[in-house]
């Protein structure tokens, strides 16, 4: 650490390492000492950069051990997150806060009120955007996730926009890595939320999603996430052949 | 035998106590793991309630607000961690814990629903480490004081009775808790009256001082007395 460098910020990317090492319980303790180094320092914004940072690492143990009681925890950072940057008055803070919170809610099912965030995050990543995140493929990803998530509660017309989302998301200019990740959880997403209603363009954005994972070997995470959805849509399609095969021989 | 996550929540509140308050986050991370790998959802919520306790801590030592919304969001979870496990037995403590973050950011009516149905388990659902007349009678102290805070004037005769519970009820394992929570009981009353009653409030202050100072161990209740204090003059 140089001494420029705070204490709060060397820890926070010490945490970010941890997790992206999969030791969680050690980027848990960064987080932790982050935090009070953060308050100790007067930096807010990395306050509530250390809740979005263990809503992150409690999403990844929450992916790791399928228990929901990392994502309730996941949630609540999130909001804290949101909390604080409220008080910090800079609007600029507002747009990722939000939109973690709105994951979590949406994972959790709550998505009256993922929605709802989404919406906020939106609303904040265009007109109010932080520079680390002024780009169009950013704001094509939260159309996206609000779109999925308004057609999750009922409104069929949020499929468009969603679809549209995407093709701007395509056309966005922006950092192989993150495009490919954003685009291939954005064909997941909408594979989930179609799988009941249009079963047949879900298994187009499957494959679709498919093509891009398999060019790209980084996208490891995705990889395991598609693997997992694609197993419910084998469930499905053979449980389809054995109702079918029941009505032809009666 | 103790499970090693109970074990580690031990030394995250031992932590606490000492004013390591960095240390007992660190701890109450490693017994959340602990506690979800040995399967055990009451003690992750009550590990989450404990953690509130530490920012409330953390708080009162730098004025920063934040930490009271962190430790608000962490009592959260563990309500609703403990309402997802389907034991009414998990309920008292957290909803306890969320008022408390309420109370000390001056959300009252929040507080004073989450006081309600906290003593409401404890009454009807206590859990057994729990189920003793001292704990009943402080959660009952907390809840009437807040109602009066809030404008209901008649919750001070209900805060009295509740506090001579506190003095009548036997000690037993409470021989650290019960002088935590008689001198908070009289800092809670002397601060709620110090505008409507100022003679009576500065007789608890009194009362809630000669406790303190009888007992070396209460250091954390010294310095908020002090502080308490402080606003008096």
């Amino acid at each position: 650490m140089s001494p420029k460098d705070p204490k709060g910020r060397h820890l926070i990317e010490l945490a970010t390492n941890a997790r992206e090492s999969g030791d969680f319980i050690q980027a848990l303790v960064f987080e932790d000492q982050a935090l009070v180094a953060f308050q100790e320092e007067g930096d807010l914004a990395g306050l509530a950069e250390t809740q979005a940072g263990r809503f992150l690492t409690f999403r990844h143990l929450a992916e790791k051990t399928g228990d929901r009681s990392y994502l309730i925890l996941a949630k609540y950072a999130a909001l804290s997150g949101v909390e604080i940057s409220t008080r910090l008055g800079d609007k600029t803070s507002l747009a990722i806060p939000f939109f973690n919170l709105a994951k979590a809610q949406q994972t959790l099912g709550e998505v009256k009120e993922a929605v709802k965030s989404f919406r906020e995050a939106l609303k904040n990543i265009t007109e109010n955007p932080p520079k680390s995140h002024n780009r169009p493929a950013v704001i094509a990803d939260f159309k996206l996730n609000l779109s999925v998530a308004e057609y999750l509660t009922g409104d069929k017309s949020a499929l468009d926009r969603a679809r549209a989302a995407l093709k701007d998301l395509e056309r966005a200019d922006e950092d192989s890595y993150n495009k490919n990740v954003w685009l291939a959880s954005s064909h997941i997403k909408l594979a989930e939320a179609l799988k009941n209603n249009k079963p047949t363009l879900a298994q187009k954005h499957l494959l679709q999603s498919k093509a891009i994972i398999d060019s790209d070997p980084r996208l490891k995470l995705i990889a395991a996430k598609w693997d997992k959805l694609s197993k419910t849509f084998e469930k499905r399609s053979s449980k389809a052949k054995f109702s079918s095969k029941i009505i032809s021989t009666k | 035998m103790e499970s090693a996550a109970r074990q580690i929540l031990g030394k995250a509140n031992q932590a606490r106590e000492d004013g390591d308050f960095e240390q007992a986050l660190i701890f109450n991370d490693q017994a959340v793991l602990a506690f979800q790998a040995e399967g055990d959802l009451l003690g992750l919520a009550e590990a989450q309630s404990y953690r509130s306790l530490t920012f409330r801590h953390l708080y009162e030592k730098t004025n920063d607000k934040n930490f009271l919304l962190i430790g608000k969001g962490a009592a959260r979870t563990g309500v609703e961690i403990a309402e997802g496990s389907g034991s009414k037995e998990s309920l008292a403590i957290p909803y306890f814990n969320l008022a408390k973050a309420y109370d000390d950011l001056g959300e009252l009516d929040e507080a004073i629903e989450n006081y309600r149905k906290a003593v409401e388990n404890i009454t009807n659902n206590p859990p057994a480490i729990h189920n003793r007349p001292t704990i009943v009678a402080d959660f009952k102290v907390h809840l009437a004081t807040s109602e009066y805070r809030n404008g209901d004037k008649s919750a001070l005769e209900r805060a009295e009775q509740a506090l001579k519970e506190l003095e009548d009820a036997e000690t037993g394992v409470d021989t650290y808790n019960k002088p935590v929570w008689l001198s908070g009981a009289h800092m809670r009353i002397a601060q709620m009256l110090k505008e409507d009653d100022p003679q009576k409030a500065k007789e608890h202050l009194e009362k809630a001082k000669e406790i303190v100072d009888s007992d070396k161990t209460l250091t954390l209740r010294k310095e908020q007395l002090e502080k308490l204090v402080s606003t008096f003059r």
